[in-house]
């Protein structure tokens, strides 16, 4: 290092040690007679102001900031304009809808750090109680989803207005007019209290101000934003810093104690938002540059200002206000934004408020907290003293760990990859259960070292202290990480150990093993003289002609339905065989596996064009409600037979093939209408479908064998008809039966007169099957289909399945058919709904599809 | 980047890479004496590795997941090391990884810029991944010509800069690497945060 580059990093590093309020004067003292090296030092201090992150992630993540996203790319059904605002949370867009409705909204693109799933399910999982709140001064969060690159994001209601303070600033408001304006925010954030709903967020910039008739209105956007983005440990992003904005947070929130937060953490940031409105300034100095532990400190510490202090003309009743809703205890805080907003119309009327000065029991209650820290404090220094005689053992275990942690290292690498193989593993057939096999001897193999890495558990704590609630503190991060190392292994490790399939991987590929290996047995040898009869009768089949069916294990044969005339089969592999009602229809139970139909070759003409000169209703793919991304209508030709689903695959067989259920509208989560396992899973990824499917030897559709069997031979728009009313009594879609219950919020457009009786979806089987046997295709929840979107023009198909290769006409992904929450006419036959890639939501599902095998 | 550009480190056998190099340890003992022969044979081996792993693993994430260089060079020790152990050599071993990582990604981003400027008009399908790392791409060489010019200045915070971005190191692995206590690389860290950033903001600027 030469002598000038040696000098400014000395000035600069000691300058570093300095309150930056110093520095200045420490730079100007030191470098008197040199003004270059002066120089030199204050642009790298103004450099280091400005590196925030930089660097702080590793090169290969990828990048920060605006997530690869520019003005005109499209993000979901959203076109980006120009960025409004950017933020420590990501960046805000201008975007424009283009269907179903043309509208403007802004789009919240997230940055990365956030488990985007994870992020999209909070959000849906919240999404029916922000439905439920209606109010004109909260905007309306339409939709969360993720863009192409994985980064999560919020479309919401488009505000074109200014954060509070700065509206009452510029206009330089009297302090009446301003407490005016803040009443309105209360009554925003008391609806939404009432509905259930905190913000978590509430900050100026998150209440927006704009001229309505000429008179100030205020919108509060972000509602559910902040839910959403929360990690399980409540308030921290994954990368440990405070979510949400330190300035205006509540001392329980920042300390992550979310079992403490309620109403009145929302009531605390109003009171800051109050404050500065008032005032000008903040009660407590703190900012989002200051780590966690200082942020948390000075909320839990630091008395606030006085109000009084700063503006004389504040003194008495507003300051009481003020001071009461700053109170550090919820407890001494208003009991709710009702109290305050009351205290204020107390205040505006000249009527004395009831916020007084603080009572002797907060004082009572402020000297016992004091105590209890001196409490914890005296633990700290017994603890110290036992990490004091630790030390003498780390030495001594220090060359064991290297050991150690390459072990650990080495097995949860073993386990991570056997968790991997099982998740891709398909157990369909007898030929699947070798792999499944030796997966099952690797898991069995890393549990056998379980005790073997509970010791190095143990042995990675020694010379760790333990605080008095329990957390363990090591001398260096090094040790830190070594200990994680090995919890999470032995964690991973007793994940295995147990018989429910539903949390151990290893009772789940025994399960998972047993069927591959019994699905031969079960099916095409133990009824082998049902798949010869079915074999026999579709020789006489003209629609089945020139198909020789060999039996296909994993399926087993039911009965001819009269109806339709055609083969259906039973899947044990997802549950019990159905029974048969008064009527001779199937019963679909809880427990009752997939029942699927084998469909018969054919042609049909794809597609729907709007009508012409000419045209007639009720002509052949023609449909005034036909977009351009539905044409041209195009000749498909199927010439293989295929099974498909007689119903939508039920949330009790998902549940029986992966042990979980994910959809939003099930028994227990909705109290409103009953639900049972026989409604159709929803809340499921087109990739997870896909996924679950295959390793079944299942599928989904293709788009092609969807449209064929959805309009079983029609060339209608609706089937049935040309018009919608035909399907009065086949179909569970947005009827008025939603009217009845507290969701009509959510209804997106107008719904149909009629009453179906279900305002969310049905059990599957409840209306009249299609001329092909097949029930709830254009209705009850949509269904994803194999491909992406492409567009029909200059596409191919593969003759037997009518898989479409060809360019894509947007991004995202299809569901096909209507749902018991979706406009009209996205339940016409040709109706191509697309969806941002990788969302999910609870009016979609999936009909699984099988390939007949040779 | 397309994929067609991955295509050849895709294909790089996985099993190879799991027998461990017998030579490793000794090669990284010589190293550690100084022995230029065995450093450079050491950073060949781990280049290799390296440009292999990040390979693989690019074609099979899925988009909008993110690869964690930490993870790379831990897995790519693991399999060059296979199971026994030699701490020591843990330190070189890291030092080698993280130039190679710089390495690797400077080349990429260098000739993902040749495939822009030689045919701007081509439409690549681009993956996931890939578009989230556009805006890092193009900062990337500016960052390595920076680097190279404090490399100069001042070696051993350069090196901790290698050592955190490139390696994903945490401060306290990179103390252990270098051999320094945990207070002297966040000071070394600082001051190579605030250089770089001063040096990209003037050459920004002019």
């Amino acid at each position: 290092m030469n002598e000038r580059t040696a000098a400014t990093k000395g000035l600069f590093l000691e300058a570093l040690d300095l309150p930056a309020a110093e520095r200045e004067a420490f730079v100007r003292a030191r470098c008197a007679d040199d003004a270059a090296l002066a120089e030199e030092v204050r642009g790298l201090l103004a450099a280091h102001a400005d590196s925030g992150e930089f660097l702080e992630a590793p090169a290969y993540a990828p990048a920060r900031g605006r997530a690869g996203l520019a003005a005109d790319d499209e993000v979901g059904p959203y076109r980006l304009q120009r960025v409004l605002g950017e933020g420590g949370m990501g960046v805000v867009w201008l975007a424009r809808q283009g269907a179903p409705l043309v509208r403007e909204v802004a789009l919240k693109v997230i940055k990365p750090g956030m488990d985007t799933a994870r992020v999209v399910a909070r959000f849906e999982a919240e999404r029916q109680t922000l439905a439920l709140m209606s109010h004109d001064a909260i905007a309306r969060v339409y939709d969360a989803g993720s863009t192409a690159d994985g980064y999560p994001y919020f479309a919401m209601e488009f505000v074109d207005g200014e954060a509070i303070t700065e509206y009452a600033a510029k206009r330089e408001l009297p302090l009446a007019a301003r407490v005016a304006l803040f009443r309105e925010v209360c009554a925003a954030v008391r609806h939404a209290h009432q509905k259930g709903v905190l913000h978590r967020d509430l900050k100026p910039s998150n209440l927006l101000v704009r001229e309505v008739d000429g008179a100030p209105r205020v919108k509060v956007i972000d509602f559910g934003v902040a839910k959403a983005l929360a990690s399980d440990e409540v308030g921290l992003t994954q990368s440990g810093t405070l979510l949400g904005t330190p300035e205006y947070m509540s001392p329980e929130q920042a300390d992550q104690a979310e079992a403490a937060v309620d109403t009145r953490s929302d009531l605390y940031s109003l009171g800051v938002v109050l404050f500065e409105l008032l005032t000008g300034a903040l009660p407590i100095d703190v900012s989002s540059r200051e780590g966690v532990g200082e942020v948390r400190r000075k909320l839990f510490e630091q008395r606030p200002r006085r109000a009084s202090d700063l503006r004389a003309s504040l003194r008495g009743d507003l300051e009481h206000v003020l001071a009461r809703c700053l109170e550090k205890e919820p407890d001494e805080r208003y009991a709710s934004v009702a109290e305050l907003d009351a205290d204020l119309a107390r205040f505006l009327a000249g009527e004395p408020v009831l916020a007084g000065p603080r009572s002797r029991r907060a004082e009572l209650a402020r000297f016992l907290r004091r105590h209890r820290v001196a409490v914890v404090l005296t633990l700290l220094v017994v603890a110290a003293l036992g990490a004091a005689l630790a030390v003498s053992l780390r030495q001594t275990g220090r060359a064991l760990r290297a050991e150690t942690d390459l072990l650990s290292l080495s097995d949860q690498l073993s386990l991570e990859r056997a968790l991997e193989r099982l998740a891709a593993a398909p157990w369909a057939t007898p030929a699947d259960e070798p792999e499944l096999a030796a997966v099952e001897a690797e898991l069995t193999t890393l549990l056998g070292r379980l005790d073997a890495h509970r010791a190095r558990l143990d042995a990675a704590r020694v010379g760790a202290t333990t605080d008095a609630d329990g957390g363990l503190h090591f001398a260096s991060d090094a040790q830190a990480w070594q200990h994680r190392l090995a919890a999470r292994l032995v964690r991973g490790l007793e994940a295995l150990a147990g018989d429910d399939p539903a949390h151990s991987a290893l009772a789940l590929v025994r399960e998972r093993r047993h069927a591959a290996a019994q699905s031969a047995a079960l099916t095409t040898e133990a009824h082998a003289a049902a798949w010869a009869e079915v074999r026999r009768s579709l020789a006489r089949d003209q629609r089945f002609d020139g198909v020789d069916l060999a039996p296909q294990v994993g399926l087993v044969p039911l009965d001819l339905d009269a109806e339709s005339g055609l083969w259906e089969f039973w899947h044990p592999q997802s549950g019990a065989a159905p029974d048969r009602d008064d009527d001779e229809r199937w019963i679909v139970d809880e427990d009752t596996g997939l029942v699927f139909v084998l469909l018969p070759p054919g042609a049909f003409d794809m597609g729907a064009r709007r009508p012409v000169q000419g045209d007639a209703p009720g002509d052949a793919n023609v449909d005034p409600d036909a977009e351009d991304f539905e044409g041209p209508v195009h000749r498909v030709e199927l010439t293989a037979p295929f099974f498909l689903s007689k119903y939508e695959l039920t949330q009790g067989q998902w549940l029986r093939l992966e042990h979980a259920n994910p959809s939003q509208y099930q028994y227990g989560v909705d109290a409103r209408i009953p639900h049972d396992l026989r409604h159709p899973v929803e809340n499921v990824t087109k990739a997870a479908c896909a996924a679950a499917l295959t390793r079944l030897g299942l599928s989904l559709p293709t788009e092609a064998q969807w449209e064929y069997a959805a309009r079983a031979g029609s060339g209608l728009a609706y089937g049935c008809d040309w018009q919608p009313l035909c399907l009065e009594g086949r179909e569970n879609l947005m009827d008025a039966s939603i009217l009845r219950t507290n969701l009509r919020a959510m209804v997106p457009g107008l719904p149909l007169r009629w009453d179906d009786g279900y305002p969310m979806h049905a059990p599957v089987g409840r209306f009249a099957p299609n001329p092909f046997g097949l029930h709830d295709v254009l209705g009850n929840v949509a269904e994803w289909v194999l491909e992406a979107p492409i567009t029909y023009a200059g596409s191919t198909l593969e003759p037997a399945t009518g898989l479409r290769t060809g360019e894509l006409g947007t991004s995202g992904e299809i569901a096909r058919g209507g749902a018991f929450l979706s406009p009209l006419i996205t339940a016409r036959v040709t109706s191509r709904n697309t969806t941002p890639a990788g969302s999910f939501a609870g009016i979609t599902g999936v009909r699984p599809a099988r390939a007949v095998r040779e | 980047m397309s994929e067609a550009l991955f295509r050849d480190k895709v294909e790089v056998p996985l099993d190879r890479m799991t027998d461990a190099d017998p030579d490793l340890d000794r090669l990284l003992a010589e190293m550690g004496r100084g022995d230029a022969d065995a450093a450079a044979r050491v950073w060949e081996l781990v280049y290799e590795e390296l440009r292999g792993l990040a390979g693989a693993r690019l074609a099979a994430l899925p988009p909008g997941q993110t690869l964690q260089s930490t993870a790379l060079v831990n897995e790519a020790w693991l399999k060059l090391r296979g199971g026994a152990a030699s701490w020591e050599g843990r330190a070189h071993f890291f030092g080698a990884a993280a130039r190679a990582m710089r390495n690797i990604l400077v080349d990429r981003a260098r000739s993902r810029q040749r495939e822009l400027r030689g045919d701007a008009r081509r439409r690549v399908p681009l993956t996931g991944l890939d578009v989230a790392e556009l805006g890092a791409e193009d900062g990337l060489l500016e960052l390595d010509r920076a680097l190279a010019q404090l490399e100069q200045l001042d070696a051993r915070s350069a090196k901790v800069v290698q050592l955190r971005y490139f390696a994903g190191l945490t401060i306290a692995e990179a103390a252990e690497v270098l051999g320094l206590s945990h207070a002297t690389v966040e000071r070394e860290w600082s001051f190579a945060k605030a250089w770089l950033r001063k040096a990209l903001d003037e050459g920004a600027a002019s």
